[in-house]
């Protein structure tokens, strides 16, 4: 078992990836170090990861909760409600009409 | 005979062709011979990697959206690109079983990708699409779409460029007003978007999800204007799944300027539904393949209503 990388993202986790029998066209890739701090582009926030056969890997996730609770979908209404990662879980504290792109 | 092919490339890209008889290029893209083809569950490659499990292409134990470079490209740097978008990490469902607000961030995935790929020199258009179902070749069931930017400009978004010339402005403008007029084959509308099977439907159910405004590509798009188009595509694909009670196969593409920097176009997704009734196909025969007129057993005036109710039931 191999501890790989804490990631910076709010919108992901540390990851535990375990070698294991791969079916044969199973993905030969883990994760990469993130090609920089998450950016944000309007409603979502990106992560940008290189997988070490060299493809990028983007990780979008949405800024803002949906308004239920259940920011992403999953059933987990707390899982990640810190949306935009500036510690306000509203997740929209600081979204302005300038954050959107044109 | 022109052949811009070369050598087959280690990454399995042997070229492009053009087809002097058609006009067209025709790809080869060897090695998607190899792709992955409807795996089970537990092997599906676009699920995020779990504690324990099997390697897959997300290595990570949750996310919401992905995009991730195609491990079996039809077009690969630096001749365009070909890149896979993970709706969500749930192996279930479908972009129609989406969260409202899922399916509107989706939104601003595809902007994204056409932004940074439509400013590469070597992509000349960015079409983003989905293919649901095996009825169109879908090899993968995991929720999720593709796309792919193009080194040349493909057939389809020139004809629609050609079709501007001959009606003299934006024909999605000019076809979204007579269709407006006529009003029998709207099937769906909001404040920003209409959705109408159209006069000239080659698929019986096809339907043409087209932006009110004048907008050339996702990039000049209204923020309300993107949840919007979220909004009528969900109510689209919902209501084909209740069209017939059972998951409706189609092909979604999202028809946008190309990235040449002029902002011709108007952005609009069109849906192209193999199914015909519950259980038949329709194929693409002796008509279609071999002359290049499809010939359609359904009128739009006829399946617009039906799919219209069917909107309304999933509502």
């Amino acid at each position: 078992m191999v501890d790989v990388t804490h990631l910076a993202s709010p919108f992901t986790i540390p990851l535990t990836l375990v070698s294991v029998k791969r079916n044969r066209n199973a993905p030969q890739t883990r994760a990469g170090e993130e090609d920089g701090p998450p950016e944000t582009f309007g409603p979502v926030t990106l992560t940008r990861h290189t997988k070490d056969d060299a493809r990028a890997l983007i990780l979008y996730s949405r800024r803002q909760p949906d308004g239920d609770g259940n920011p992403d979908g999953d059933g987990d209404p707390h899982g990640d409600r810190d949306l935009d990662g500036h510690g306000d879980p509203d997740g929209d504290r600081d979204r302005t009409i300038e954050d959107w792109p044109t | 005979m022109s052949d811009r092919s070369g050598a087959h490339s280690p990454d399995g890209w042997a070229g492009q062709r053009y087809a002097e008889l058609r006009g067209e290029q025709v790809v080869y893209a060897i090695d998607r011979q190899q792709r992955t083809f409807l795996p089970a569950a537990e092997h599906c490659p676009l699920c995020p990697t779990l504690p324990g499990g099997e390697p897959t292409e997300i290595p990570f134990e949750r996310f919401q959206i992905a995009v991730f470079e195609n491990r079996f490209p039809a077009f690969r740097s630096p001749r365009g690109a070909a890149e896979v978008v993970v709706y969500t990490d749930s192996h279930t469902g479908s972009f129609g079983t989406l969260q409202r607000e899922r399916a509107q961030a989706l939104m601003w995935v595809w902007r994204h990708r056409y932004l940074e790929l439509g400013a590469r020199a070597d992509v000349e258009y960015v079409l983003i699409f989905e293919n649901r179902g095996v009825e169109v070749g879908v090899t993968l069931h995991h929720p999720h779409g593709q796309i792919y930017a193009y080194p040349f400009l493909p057939p389809v978004p020139a004809l629609e460029l050609a079709a501007d010339e001959r009606l003299g402005g934006c024909a999605p403008c000019d076809l979204l007003g007579r269709e407006l007029d006529d009003g029998r084959r709207v099937v769906y509308e909001n404040e920003d978007v209409v959705i109408y099977v159209p006069y000239a439907a080659r698929w019986a159910y096809e339907a043409h999800v087209v932006m009110r405004a004048h907008r050339p590509s996702l990039l000049e798009c209204e923020p309300g204007e993107l949840d919007a188009l979220a909004d009528g595509l969900q109510a689209l694909v919902r209501g084909y799944d209740a069209l017939f009670e059972r998951p409706f196969p189609y092909v979604m593409a999202v028809h946008q300027a190309p990235s040449d920097g002029h902002a011709r176009g108007h952005l609009h997704v069109e849906l192209y539904p193999p199914l015909r009734t519950a259980e038949k196909l329709k194929y693409l025969a002796g008509s279609e393949q071999g002359a290049g007129t499809f010939i359609s057993d359904t009128l739009p005036e006829e399946s617009a209503p039906a799919l219209r109710a069917a909107i309304v039931r999933a509502a």
